[in-house]
């Protein structure tokens, strides 16, 4: 057996029978050259099996569960080849949610009086209305109309999953730092649960810009994000991060722990 | 409970029990995709696929099979299909040095990050068919006889793949550091 | 040491020769974004016409012998290409002015009607920018800037770290967003009376201070977070939104 780089990559991926590794074990103890190698390509696997894994957004998992749901409920039909359509299931997810709500409206509208019922399907048809001009809105290329979009969902009593979805996506990839700031202030006035706070943590992570770092910061403290540590220590950290945001999260870090 | 108890009760009708393969595996099969493609969104939306089609098709699940084999499998159909049906060459859809994000969970040493990156842009420039193996060899930690039956590659195929995966990824990685 | 004198004594004469010479930049744009990155001192203005005119007073500007039939390029591998210490590019209907390299100038800049503006700032070099009579659309992201703005009547979305913000509407602002954001800074606003508006003031830390009739707004239900520092209500029973908000400092609302 010639043994080289293969057959080390082998010896590593253990991939080698018995009488093959002790005649690579033997051609170690002899040679310093294979040792430095075997060093090598051992660091090597290391650094690529501990590579840090990139976290996926929230919605992932809540499209799962509904997906889920769905399936437990059994309304997806089965056994037919139907083709996946990819990027619409985000849409389906809300269609399903959407019949969920129906559904669970349905059920209290029967137990419940005619006023009530008014009153869910004048909630229904705002949050509908509201949607509606703010997905409008948010396809502009204008800052300020995005701007007005999440003003609009301010001025919604409650938020549902849809509208919640869009300001995460905003604070995570709209280009204009007003709209993040924006979007940051609606999201926590509707939700401050540990999805949310993933969200912005995650947010804070990636976030550039001192004026929404600093906003970022001060919206985790208020939901009591106690996750947002570590991220906080990464901040204090680098030596590119601002100096005043520097401050906020050391602020915060004594905050809530 | 392992793996295949889980995806056995799945297939008696127990869905809940998929809760538990989804935690288990939806971020690494994110970061599958996502080294694969590129695309955050995209990936987030392949992986989604992958647990659509393990419910649907989880008749076809054999007990004694391997679990993880048995779902990277359906996510490798989960991504040909997706560029079949955009009718997009897997080679063209792969725009290296696209991908901006912050990496996940790191609170070692800057040094440590740093190396990090440079291995994930040594592995971005990889060809894509040796990134695969990569990645399921080394990265999951998969023996060549399970990387073959993922990719439908005989064991002395992934073998040489896995080589020149390896020799390739040096070539690019050994410039930038030292061990 | 007699010989540095002399040298130094010219350059002063060629830069007083310099002084009152008035320099200027066109660039044809009647649509689309003009982006100012990193330009420390600006002076925005709206006009007609649909030409973006840069100008400034080369006063500073440091000629020597050496330095002549060259270009200035800076650090970043802009090189000034229009005479004024600024690189401009243009691509689409987008068009990026950077500064080249550190200079003390103070630039005018003329927007035409239908040209909106970004200006973004990072470093402490950045100093008041003032805005003036500017009917398109503005945003700002800044560090260290203060901003003026004096009869701006399009939509507005400004962003400062250390910066105050000062504005003064002479007529009330007519677009439907009007967004200010101080974190360490002052948010000074004064309205005509008759200005409709919906109104969300908020401070952290600081205090909020009006001559103005504001209608509070209830608290329709229990599902907003509304603290205490944060008000909500309406202008002459409202109409344009406008988000005012210090995180540290105070936030004036008065009337003009």
């Amino acid at each position: 057996m010639n043994i080289g780089e293969e057959i080390l990559i082998d010896y590593l991926s253990g991939e080698l029978d018995a009488g093959q590794r002790l005649e690579v074990e033997k051609a170690l103890e002899q040679s310093e050259s294979l040792r430095t190698e075997l060093a090598f390509l051992k660091a090597l696997r290391g650094d690529i099996e501990e590579l840090p894994p990139y976290q996926p957004s929230s919605q992932l998992e809540a499209g799962f569960k509904v997906m889920l749901e769905k399936e437990k409920q059994g309304l997806s039909p089965h056994g037919e080849a139907k083709v996946v359509q990819f990027k619409k299931w985000r849409r389906r997810i809300i269609s399903v949610a959407a019949i969920l709500v129906i559904g669970i409206l349905t059920g209290l509208l029967i137990q419940n009086n005619r006023m009530q019922r008014n009153q869910i399907a004048a909630i229904q048809a705002e949050l509908e209305a509201t949607r509606e001009q703010m997905n409008t809105l948010l396809s502009d290329n204008s800052t300020a109309k995005r701007i007005q979009a999440v003003n609009m969902s301010m001025e919604l009593p409650k938020a549902d999953q849809e509208i919640i979805d869009r300001l995460v996506e905003l604070i995570h990839k709209d280009e204009s730092a007003n709209v993040r700031l924006t979007a940051i202030e609606a999201l926590i006035q509707f939700d401050q649960g540990p999805n949310i706070q993933r969200a912005l943590t995650s947010a804070l992570r990636m976030e550039t810009k001192p004026v929404v770092q600093i906003a970022l910061i001060h919206a985790l403290i208020k939901i009591k994000a106690e996750g947002v540590l570590p991220v906080l220590d990464e901040l204090i950290e680098k030596e590119e991060t601002f100096d005043k945001v520097k401050d906020e999260a050391r602020l915060a870090e004594f905050k809530l722990s | 409970m392992s793996d295949e108890k889980l995806m056995s009760l799945v297939k008696k009708g127990k869905l809940d029990a998929l809760s538990d393969l989804f935690d288990r595996y939806h971020v690494k099969l994110y970061n599958f995709f996502l080294r694969l493609t590129h695309d955050a969104s995209l990936s987030e939306d392949l992986v989604q696929n992958v647990f659509e089609r393990i419910i649907k098709y989880r008749e076809s699940y054999r007990g004694d099979a391997s679990f993880k084999a048995w779902m990277y499998q359906i996510a490798r159909n989960v991504r040909t299909d997706h560029y079949r049906l955009n009718r997009i060459k897997i080679d063209d859809a792969v725009k290296p040095g696209q991908l901006n994000l912050t990496s996940g969970t790191h609170h070692e040493e800057m040094e440590k990050m740093e190396r990090s990156k440079e291995l994930e842009q040594a592995i971005m420039k990889l060809k894509p068919e040796y990134r695969e193996v990569l990645l399921l060899g080394w990265f999951e930690k998969m023996s060549y006889a399970e990387v073959g039956e993922i990719m439908g590659l005989s064991v002395s195929n992934v073998k040489v793949r896995i080589h020149r995966a390896i020799k390739q990824l040096r070539r690019q990685y050994n410039k930038t550091s030292c061990i | 040491m007699k010989k540095t004198i002399f040298l130094l004594t010219t350059a002063f004469v060629f830069l007083l020769n310099f002084s009152t010479q008035a320099q200027e930049y066109k660039l044809n744009m009647s649509e689309g974004k003009l982006i100012l990155n990193e330009v420390d001192r600006v002076e925005i203005e709206g006009t007609t016409g649909s030409q973006v005119i840069i100008s400034t007073e080369a006063r500073e500007k440091k000629e020597d012998d050496r330095s002549k039939g060259l270009k200035e390029i800076s650090a970043s591998g802009l090189s000034d290409n229009t005479g004024l210490g600024l690189s401009v590019e243009k691509d689409g209907s987008t068009a990026k002015v950077n500064q080249v390299g550190r200079n003390s100038r103070h630039y005018t800049v003329k927007i035409p009607k239908g040209v909106s503006v970004y200006y973004e700032h990072s470093s402490w070099e950045g100093k008041t920018l003032q805005i003036r009579n500017l009917q398109s659309e503005i945003e700002v992201s800044a560090n260290y800037n203060s901003i003026e703005l004096e009869n701006v009547t399009g939509p507005m979305a400004i962003n400062t770290v250390y910066g105050q913000i000062d504005a003064v509407f002479k007529s009330a602002p007519q677009s439907d967003a009007v967004s200010l954001h101080s974190v360490y800074g002052n948010v000074d606003v004064s309205v005509p009376a008759s200005t409709k508006a919906d109104l969300t003031l908020s401070t952290s830390y600081g205090k909020i201070f009006t001559d103005l009739d504001i209608q509070m707004k209830k608290e329709e239900n229990g599902m907003r977070a509304i603290s205490s520092s944060k008000i909500s209500g309406t202008l002459n029973g409202g109409g344009v939104s406008m988000r005012l908000k210090s995180t540290y400092k105070n936030i004036y609302l008065r009337e003009n």
